[in-house]
């Protein structure tokens, strides 16, 4: 289960994401939606460790820069991070090594072919598309098993049956107790596998729906998202019933987590 | 105005400067670079003459042409390898596809070209303070120089692109191209340093001084003055350090009939060259996308893949033993390493005279070489990729492991370099290994610095403001060790030369520990905001 708590970002002067708190629960697939700039990729790389903000993000429990958390996270970049100078095998080698894997050949052969990778082991990271490398951080981030997984637009870039193949991967974890977290802006896409949506507008949230919520109303997403952020707005903070499941006293304290 | 090509010249530089003006940073930068340029020539205005006089200018202008003659070289190398380009991505879309005579944007392009030339001019203007308290140049001498440099940076710039254009993309042409360079370089090369090995250069009797006068004076020759570009180029500094303008506005003149024929033959005879820059002008433009995000593309354009594999590795290590991977593929011979041995073993060959005093000289001139030729290796390019900070293992033992082949690249620059010069100076065993040891230690003070950078001002692009942090830190960190060594020299004459050196080397890798030390928690507190 990935928790954040009170957490803002800024930059100077200008606030990225404005007191958040919200979980993204195993077993669950959490959307955070939202226009340019609303600030989802900031908080998923405050969640990643990426970033320095104020308040208390936990990975099971564990604080988020801690070894033990980030044993049990993976990160899907928006723009692709690969090695230039490494092959694609080589840099499923060098996440195996680095995350102590073992037996870890068979699971990385079949991400390989699921995202039809397998005729490039032998490529370099710098001669590869970027859907290439797109597919590749996704086959890493996947690689060590874990159990709370970020994306960050995962589907941008990515080709018909690498998104059909990564929607359907998704449901797998999610069947496996996997907490999920995924910024987008692909509404579409999303209307098949979310769980729990956040919307954020300029750093904050305007509203939270459940998937059950919308199928109570009969809205899709797609029109709940533009009610919302071409509508009037709701309250800015966040509502529902995440808002309780977050930790109260430790919301309480703005200044725990990686403060600058 | 009637002229939209002028029109948006003169618009982007207006927008330039008041984006300056607007950003505080950049104003701040901006106004720091003058104040350093206005007190290097206010400082060094003030110092008198040294007690034996200052050197002659003919040392200048032969260090002129040599330095020159590198530019010109790794430009036009660089060029014919990628290509050159003098537009931005912007005018390939819109003045390449306007209705705009090719030539017209050519010299478009050119003109901005001339602004981008002065400004690199400006590196120039820095080094008035051992210039002038060398040779006794005034800021107006230096002025010559700064416009000699800014017209072989755009000459330069220029030959490439046009070489470039006319190879068009014929890889046998660019290799015949390339290494016909290559050998005109040399023969210059060893036709300026023949007078040298003609009349005993190699003799130890003959003075150090003996041979770098004939050096000089073979440098300042007269057909120098008529290699294209590089001659006419240095014969402008050169006259214009002697005060001789008029002469020096002559040699403005084949410059100029160059850059006419160049444009004249690119437009008539290969006048759709919008393709040849099309290719030149994306790549540029994604490399430059690329570094604003922190990412620069690593390796040739063709790197072989050789063994697969990385081997070992676990946990930490597994960063240390990529990079070793990652160094085999981007190149087998270390550049750093190739130029700080051919520069320190051409120092020594000239100045060695059979004394002690040629190790301190030795070890002075490769330290100072390291400064510009030292490979930090692969860590700080680690820092931009999320991998260091997602890994599950401490913070300390990912940093020793980042950081574990710059130590070895160390370590094999400071064996290969000094074990050249021990062999030259005929060192004994032990000496060279004590030189080694103590060029190693340089290193790490150097390596120190460059994790202090990172720890304190982030991420840093701008590689004048690195080579003055260098400097800065080689003064405070480095220079007391060695002046501890002297006076421990002196005061206990059994320490002798290579005992101080060694003390040296303890203070070095002390004060190196200590910078890691203050920087161990670089990975705890990322800030990757772009990627």
């Amino acid at each position: 289960m990935i928790e954040i708590i009170g957490v803002t970002k800024k930059y100077g002067k200008v606030v990225a994401n404005e007191d958040l708190s919200f979980l993204a629960r195993d077993g669950q697939i959490t959307v955070l939606l939202g226009p340019n700039g609303a600030g989802k990729s900031t908080i998923i790389k405050c969640i990643a460790g990426l970033l320095r903000f104020y308040g208390l993000i936990t990975i099971d429990g564990h604080a988020n820069k801690t070894v033990e958390a980030k044993k049990r996270l993976g990160y899907v970049p928006e723009i692709p991070a690969v090695y230039d100078l490494l092959t694609v095998e080589e840099h499923l080698q060098f996440i195996a090594k680095a995350y102590q894997l073992k037996d870890w050949e068979a699971y990385g052969e079949e991400l390989l072919h699921r995202l039809e990778m397998d005729d490039k082991k032998k490529k370099l990271g710098k001669d590869l598309s970027k859907g290439m490398q797109q597919k590749l951080c996704i086959i890493m981030a996947l690689l060590p098993k874990p159990r709370n997984i970020i994306f960050d637009e995962p589907l941008v870039g990515l080709d018909p049956h690498a998104i059909k193949e990564l929607k359907a991967i998704l449901q797998e974890l999610k069947a496996e107790g996997c907490a999920i977290l995924i910024s987008t802006h692909m509404l579409e896409s999303a209307e098949e596998y979310w769980d729990t949506a956040h919307i954020m507008i300029k750093g904050k949230f305007a509203a939270t729906r459940t998937h059950g919520d919308a199928e109570a109303v009969g809205q899709t997403l797609e029109e709940q998202f533009f009610e919302i952020t071409e509508g009037p707005a709701e309250s800015g903070s966040l509502a529902g019933p995440d808002a309780a499941a977050a930790n109260p006293d430790a919301a309480a304290d703005h200044q725990q987590g990686a403060a600058k | 105005m009637k002229s939209p090509l002028l029109y948006l010249l003169l618009v982007r530089l207006k927008n330039n400067i008041k984006q300056i003006l607007r950003s505080p940073g950049k104003l701040i930068y901006t106004i720091l670079m003058i104040a350093m340029v206005v007190l290097v020539l206010v400082v060094g205005n003030m110092e008198d003459m040294p007690v034996f006089g200052y050197v002659s200018l003919d040392e200048l202008t032969a260090g002129l042409l040599a330095f020159f003659a590198f530019l010109f070289v790794t430009s036009v190398n660089t060029g014919l390898s990628s290509g050159a380009t003098i537009y931005k991505m912007a005018d390939v879309n819109w003045l390449f596809t306007g209705p705009f005579p090719p030539q017209k944007v050519l010299l478009y392009g050119l003109a901005g070209q001339m602004g981008t030339s002065l400004l690199m001019g400006v590196v120039i203007l820095y080094q008035y303070g051992w210039m002038g308290n060398r040779y006794g140049i005034t800021p107006a001498d230096l002025l010559g120089v700064m416009i000699a440099y800014a017209l072989l940076f755009f000459l330069s710039q220029l030959t490439s692109m046009g070489l470039y254009i006319f190879i068009d993309a014929d890889e046998k042409r660019r290799k015949k191209v390339k290494y016909s360079l290559y050998g005109v370089m040399a023969l210059v090369v060893l036709a300026v340093a023949a007078p040298v090995f003609l009349q005993g250069g190699f003799n130890e009797d003959m003075a150090a001084a003996d041979k770098i006068a004939l050096l000089l004076e073979s440098a300042n020759s007269k057909w120098v003055e008529f290699l294209p570009v590089l001659g006419w180029t240095k014969a402008f500094a050169a006259a214009a350090l002697y005060g001789n303008w008029g002469i020096a506005v002559l040699w403005l003149i084949p410059c100029i009939v160059y850059v006419a024929a160049l444009v004249l033959a690119i437009s008539k005879a290969k006048a759709d060259y919008y393709e040849d820059v099309l290719e030149t002008t994306e790549r540029s433009y994604a490399a430059l996308e690329a570094a604003k995000l922190g990412r620069v593309k690593e390796g040739a354009a063709k790197t072989k893949v050789g063994k697969s594999g990385m081997g070992k590795g676990w946990g930490a290590s597994a960063f240390f033993y990529k990079h070793l991977t990652e160094s085999r593929r981007e190149s087998v011979i270390d550049k750093g390493i190739l130029i700080g041995t051919i520069a320190g073993a051409f120092f020594m060959l000239l100045t060695k005279d059979g004394s002690e005093s040629d190790m301190i000289a030795a070890l002075i001139f490769t330290t100072y070489m390291q400064i510009f030729t030292i490979n930090m290796g692969r860590w700080n390019k680690e820092l931009i990729k999320p991998y260091i900070y997602l890994v599950p293992q401490s913070n300390f033992k990912k940093l020793l492991a980042i950081l574990s082949e710059s130590f070895l690249k160390q370590a094999v620059d400071s064996v290969v370099v000094m074990t050249v010069i021990g062999l030259i100076l005929q060192l004994n065993v032990q000496q060279i290994l004590i030189c080694i040891v103590t060029r190693y230690g340089f290193g790490l003070v150097l390596l120190g610095a460059n994790i202090f950078a990172e720890r304190v001002l982030g991420g840093i692009q701008s590689k004048s403001l690195i080579l003055t942090l260098y400097l800065i830190m080689m003064m405070l960190v480095a220079v007391p060790g060695m002046v501890l060594a002297f006076v421990l020299a002196e005061v206990v004459p059994e320490v002798g030369l290579y005992g101080g050196m060694l003390v040296s080397v303890v203070w070095n890798v002390i004060c190196a520990f200590l910078m890691l030390f203050f920087c161990r928690n670089v990975l705890q507190n990322p800030e990757m905001n772009q990627g």
